[in-house]
């Protein structure tokens, strides 16, 4: 998620009841287990699609589609490393 | 200041983890996977016109026809992947400013490689190793290391570009 979020930065993450495009987002995969990632398609109904922002992140198609359920909540505050 | 003070939270408190880099930037790549996946379907286009020349196929030639076509759709779409990796994730606006022809040349590899699967034609073959060892000319060019040509010293002894390491 450089440049946004650089290695060894602390997240504070809150929980939300709905979910929108380009919120930064925890999300409990099945696969990559415990990530962050941006939403970049979809809605609280028919799933979500997600994006990391660096160049070397996985792809939209690679990720799948994520269900609301599977988010658990989005980040509010980023503390980057001096 | 903050984040002093969180990181010594989190020395006591361990707090959860999350990966914001789930692919690894591992910054590997080397078209010569791509080039021996080329060399391998001319040398099984060599075996299956061998096969060609014989008046009947036995029960071992119509097995071996087989597994040599399967091998050469497996190499064809390892040709596609291994091409299209290093195209799409080490490619950047620095490397395409210096070899804007890269999209055609890709492009190009891909329509060959699928002429190359669904036909059993050397001279179809022959020109995507040529469109290959392009792509890995201006792969190297890009890193500023000089190549030389050589024949594999195995078959099918086709000419490779390498990289002068």
């Amino acid at each position: 998620m450089m440049p946004l979020i650089h290695h060894g930065a602390f997240l504070i993450i809150r929980p939300a009841l709905l979910y929108h495009i380009n919120d930064v987002v925890q999300v409990a995969h099945p696969y990559y287990g415990a990530i962050v990632k941006r939403i970049v398609w979809g809605d609280n109904t028919t799933g979500f699609y997600l994006a990391g922002d660096s160049n070397a992140s996985l792809s939209v198609e690679q990720m799948g589609c994520i269900s609301s359920n599977q988010i658990l909540g989005k980040v509010c505050w980023i503390i980057n490393p001096k | 200041m903050l984040f002093k003070i969180l990181s010594k939270l989190d020395s006591r408190c361990h707090f959860s983890r999350v990966s914001a880099h789930c692919d690894i930037p591992c910054k590997i790549y080397d078209p010569i996977s791509a080039q021996l996946a080329v060399l391998t379907m001319i040398r099984l286009v060599d075996l299956l016109n061998g096969l060609a020349d014989k008046s009947e196929l036995s029960l071992n030639d119509k097995a071996q026809f087989n597994r040599l076509i399967n091998e050469k759709e497996i190499h064809g779409q390892k040709v596609k992947e291994e091409i299209r990796i290093i195209w799409g994730d080490y490619f950047k606006q620095p490397q395409l400013e210096l070899f804007p022809e890269i999209h055609d040349l890709v492009h190009s590899i891909m329509l060959k490689t699928s002429a190359a699967k669904q036909h059993v034609d050397k001279a179809v073959t022959l020109a995507l190793l040529a469109d290959v060892n392009r792509f890995a000319e201006v792969f190297w060019a890009t890193k500023g290391v000089e190549v030389y040509s050589a024949v594999s010293p195995y078959p099918p002894s086709q000419t490779l570009i390498y990289p002068k390491l």
